[in-house]
């Protein structure tokens, strides 16, 4: 069976020869270029100018940056997650969603490394966060949330290209085999390392694979721990608080699974996946971002009463400047997008119609951006002195390099849909073979 | 002589014959474009090498980004607060990182070296019907010693492979 419309997974190995909508394709990498050409421009003026073209100044010295850095690594968590979780239950569903989601991890993590490189001030001196023989002979300071934090995203950066690898490397062997070009032999042929299909070189891939699925689970915990202390371990207001570990990781899956949607519904459109992401796949990543919203939403709860229960006087005051501040529209945006459309998911209608699945998703994405924006900025606008209080705006640079970062995830994850299998084809193949063996037991 | 490749256009007739070779006691490769579950374990597949090489990755990340942070402390002690020099809790999430990822890459690093992978050319690539992106290709690689009175395998297709 090699007819192409007979086959909804062999035409996932056809797609890169032969695209089912470039001219869209075109129109999306055009504009992707443009805000990767702002992102270069921002970052020149950045370097040229220094961090005083930013609008982050005491006592709002995070600003954008940072709450960009923590959307990017929380919605790179949901493609781990959505990932290795599913694979660890056996879930067959993951099949169709694992490929692009560990994708979009990969490129979300790179945008969010390169935010706190970029904020250092002298980013070209980002590496002395490294432990490293120097002529100082200074070492990091292992005991600060930030030294964990340079090893947390480091590895977590490194971790996820290895797990999409591990995964790839017989459908690039797949790809191999089916390119015509020389180049995409070779090219397919390089990446596959030589993969031939031997039964025990996939028993071994099973085992290996599922280990390092197995591993990615705990990273995703020890990375959201990590950036949680950067706000938690100090003792600002607000933020010195022991739910925030737990409480990041929920708001993380909550964004990413949003992102999944967003992409899961737009691929699906545009490569003609339908019989591949079914509506049961839809249903799956709404049933998720519903269960994820309630964690966060308990967050949110939690945070405000231990706050009120703490009857310490900064910390209640922080509450209320959260609430009726200067800043209150992010904290009430951020209730208000995450979690009202939300509710919708209820019913199994919206949860499997794309549109509607797509809206609440980049709903949740913005609310998400907004409750990372009231964190950290009421957080610090409002300090211990009130002689150190002041009030933060973003600056156009801030702004630009924000919209030139969406470029930079844009374009790889294009060329990525554009180039190669966006599903794990063998392992469609492996489910669809199990599940008539089964039919016919 | 050559080695055999036999080619099947069903997985269950490729698990048939290959439990016919097991039970002839044959040595033998099994080319699939999908795992297949039990497939391994007919070609005499019993180890668990990957996940004991993924072990001994962590530990080895755990002892090494354990002392490394002791020893930067040791070598550069800062002191904030009061707190000691080697205070371990706060070493923990950087050791346990190290040690996920070490063990990371013993399981990418294992797997591959134990399949002898990277290998880019392979006897087996130079017949023209082998293809993992056909999902109807299955195929038993004999080799040259064993094909003497072989049962009957009833492929699709048998070509020679010389070496």
């Amino acid at each position: 069976m090699t007819d192409a419309a007979l086959d909804p997974i062999d035409r996932i190995t056809r797609i890169p020869g032969d695209f089912p909508a470039p001219r869209a394709w075109w129109i999306c990498f055009g504009v992707s270029l443009a805000l990767l050409l702002l992102f270069l421009v921002s970052v020149g003026v950045l370097l040229v100018f220094g961090v005083g073209v930013w609008g982050n100044n005491i006592p709002v010295n995070w600003g954008l940056a940072i709450v960009n850095y923590v959307w990017f690594l929380g919605i790179g968590h949901a493609g781990t997650l959505i990932s290795a979780l599913l694979l660890l239950t056996g879930t067959t569903r993951r099949n169709a969603l694992n490929r692009f989601a560990e994708a979009m991890t990969l490129f979300s993590v790179i945008c969010a490394g390169l935010f706190p490189v970029l904020h250092l001030g002298r980013p070209w001196l980002f590496y002395w966060m490294a432990p490293y023989p120097n002529t100082m002979t200074v070492w990091p300071q292992f005991k600060s949330p930030l030294a964990w934090d340079f090893f947390a995203v480091l590895i977590y950066l490194i971790g996820s290209i290895l797990f999409w690898y591990l995964g790839a490397i017989p459908d690039f062997a797949a790809m191999r085999d089916r390119s015509r070009s020389r180049f995409a032999q070779v090219a397919f042929g390089l990446a596959a390392l030589g993969w031939r299909g031997e039964a025990r070189h996939w028993a071994r891939w099973r085992q290996a694979y599922r280990l390092v699925a197995a591993l990615a689970v705990p990273l995703v915990f020890g990375v959201t721990a990590s950036y949680a202390l950067l706000f938690a371990a100090g003792p600002v207001p607000g933020w010195a608080s022991g739910i925030f570990p737990a409480y990041f990781f929920c708001g993380a899956i909550f964004s990413g699974f949003a992102v999944v949607a967003i992409i899961a519904v737009t691929l699906r459109h545009a490569l003609g996946l339908g019989a591949l992401v079914t509506r049961s796949h839809l249903n799956l990543i709404g049933q998720l971002l519903l269960a994820t919203g309630f964690m966060t939403g308990y967050g949110y709860a939690a945070d405000a009463f231990t706050a009120l229960w703490s009857g310490d006087a900064r910390e209640i005051a922080t509450l209320h400047d959260r609430w009726t501040g200067a800043y209150a529209w992010s904290y009430w945006g951020a209730v208000a997008l995450n979690f009202l459309p939300l509710q919708l998911l209820w019913f199994r209608r919206v949860r499997v119609s794309p549109v509607p699945l797509a809206l609440i998703g980049l709903s949740v994405t913005i609310g998400m951006w907004l409750e990372r924006y009231m964190l950290l900025v009421t957080g610090l606008y409002r300090d211990w002195l009130v002689s150190s209080w002041g009030i933060y705006h973003a600056s156009f640079w801030e702004w630009a390099l924000f919209a030139g970062m969406i470029g930079v995830f844009l374009a790889p994850f294009l060329l990525f849909v554009r180039f190669l299998p966006v599903m794990s084809v063998f392992e469609l193949r492996e489910a669809r073979h199990e599940k008539r063996e089964a039919g016919h037991g | 002589m050559a080695d055999l490749l036999l080619e099947y256009d069903d997985p269950d007739r490729l698990m048939a014959a290959a439990r016919r070779l097991r039970e002839a006691e044959r040595r033998f490769e099994a080319i699939t474009p999908y795992p297949l579950e039990g497939l391994a374990e007919l070609t005499g597949f019993a180890e668990a090498h990957v996940p004991k090489l993924a072990l001994a990755g962590g530990v080895l990340g755990a002892v090494l980004g354990f002392g490394g942070q002791v020893a930067t402390n040791l070598l550069y002690p800062i002191d904030v607060g009061g707190r000691p020099p080697v205070a371990w809790q706060g070493f923990a999430l950087v050791t346990a990182l190290i040690a996920i990822f070490t063990a990371m890459l013993f399981a990418l690093g294992g797997m591959l070296a134990l399949n002898r992978l990277p290998k880019l050319r392979h006897p087996v690539f130079d017949d023209p019907r082998m293809s993992l992106a056909e999902p109807d290709r299955f195929f038993l690689l004999i080799p040259e010693g064993e094909r003497e009175g072989l049962p009957e395998l009833d492929p699709r297709r048998a070509a020679e492979v010389p070496r």
